[in-house]
């Protein structure tokens, strides 16, 4: 099959024929490649350089175990749970976190505030700075959550088998999470504003 | 605009420099198998633990152990069976923590698999016990575990003892129906008398439990006598 074909077709598709055609894989790979880029950078706060490594670690690791994929499953739940394993295991080698700035993203930002009745006309830059603030002071298992919500777009099954945790859990750990980032942002004080 | 980095031609380029290839898939059916394997395992030791409680339990009524409680010594041999809820639980755990790690496990709340694990071990013991293979695997145990034997000739010795109103063993002489000969486990007879009416005269041989008061040198008065099922209790030499 030409490489140019497989631009039409699923990502559960692709990775049934990646095992017999590495083509299709390259595919899934140039699909996926920015947003795992972000989702490490901003879950790990890595620099661009140790961010690439680690991606590339997981792309290798997920071409490996590509025979694992369940193809009952969203393929992007299945590779960002690879990514995400890998970064945990990365995160608990390091003692010192970095404090590499991020971006974070106008729509993402916006749902946050409307989800944390934080008052959506104020200066953007400003919102921009405190989401980004508290995000990052949020401990690790509230922040996985909300990334993958509102920055990866992933629906709660999804992030579920992302982290292969129960969907009563993940509902605990994101409403848990908004509260944690709320009194971290002192969102009371900020919607008075 | 910043030029985006090619790590997948990077990644194309070491999975060919390297030669890597994707695991077969039979060698993830097979993680997979045996997860199911040990989880079915875990069922079904945590069952055979259960039906082997259920026979243990069987043998013994509720007022006895509120006549053992007085007893802390008795009360502990009696409990024996309830240790067997130690060994349940590490299989069900077994069993739980197996079908969390399949495929679909995690989807399951932890108290969700462990409930399956115990409900599964439980149905499995039901059907052991009440098709008979509770009693054979009991006589197994005993044959083939070390102290298997000593612990079950520890709850058989509870019942010999007279001074703290129990005692067991054979009927040697049915002589009315309030009187009968009993030899006990350690090779005593006894006059066992009492209010108590026999509704058929007792065969002789047939294995019971006493529950009364000593009221005279080789004289026990009953207040309660029932058949028992102890398994490996001699039969006396007539």
């Amino acid at each position: 099959m030409a490489a140019g074909t497989f631009g039409a077709m699923a990502d559960e598709a692709l990775a049934a024929l990646a095992v017999r055609q590495p083509e299709a894989y390259d595919e899934l790979m140039r699909r996926y490649q920015a947003k795992l880029l972000r989702y490490i950078r901003r879950l790990m706060l890595l620099n661009a350089q140790e961010a690439e490594d680690l991606l590339q670690d997981v792309f290798l690791s997920a071409y490996v175990n590509i025979g694992d994929f369940d193809p009952e499953l969203k393929f992007s739940a299945w590779i960002y749970r690879i990514a995400h394993n890998r970064v945990i295991s990365e995160f608990r080698k390091v003692s010192v976190r970095p404090t590499v700035s991020f971006e974070v993203e106008q729509d993402a930002v916006l749902r946050i505030a409307s989800d944390v009745n934080l008052p959506v006309d104020m200066d953007r830059k400003i919102l921009q700075k405190r989401i980004r603030d508290g995000l990052r002071k949020l401990p690790l298992k509230y922040r996985e959550v909300l990334e993958l919500y509102y920055f990866e777009g992933l629906a709660v099954q999804e992030i579920s088998d992302v982290l292969r945790k129960p969907i009563g859990t993940i509902g605990t750990l994101m409403r848990r999470g908004k509260q944690a980032f709320c009194e971290i942002i002192d969102c009371r004080t900020l919607s008075l504003l | 605009m910043t030029k985006q980095p090619d790590i997948a031609g990077r990644v194309r380029s070491l999975i060919q420099k390297r030669g890597i290839r994707p695991k077969p898939e039979w060698v993830f059916l097979l993680k997979e198998s045996a997860l199911w394997f040990l989880f079915s395992l875990s069922i079904g030791l945590g069952g055979m633990t259960a039906a082997l409680m259920i026979f243990l339990l069987s043998e013994e009524e509720v007022d006895i152990y509120l006549r053992a409680v007085q007893n802390p010594k008795m009360l502990l041999i009696l409990s024996i069976p309830f240790l067997w809820l130690a060994v349940l639980a590490a299989f069900s755990w077994g069993a739980a923590s197996s079908l969390q790690r399949t495929k679909r496990g995690y989807r399951w709340h932890a108290m969700t698999l462990i409930g399956i694990s115990i409900a599964g071990s439980a149905l499995v013991g039901g059907v052991l016990h009440s098709t008979g293979w509770s009693d054979a695997l009991d006589a197994f145990l005993g044959r083939g575990l070390p102290y298997y034997e000593d612990i079950r000739g520890v709850r058989e010795r509870a019942w010999s003892h007279p001074e703290e109103g129990m005692l067991a063993g054979n009927v040697l002489r049915y002589i009315g129906p309030q009187t009968f000969l009993l030899l006990d486990l350690e090779g005593n007879v006894w006059e066992v008398n009492g209010s108590y009416v026999f509704a058929m005269p007792l065969p002789q041989g047939m294995p019971v439990r006493v529950l009364g008061v000593i009221s005279g040198p080789g004289q026990f008065t009953a207040e309660d006598v029932r058949p028992w099922r102890a398994p490996d209790m001699r039969m006396p030499p007539f």
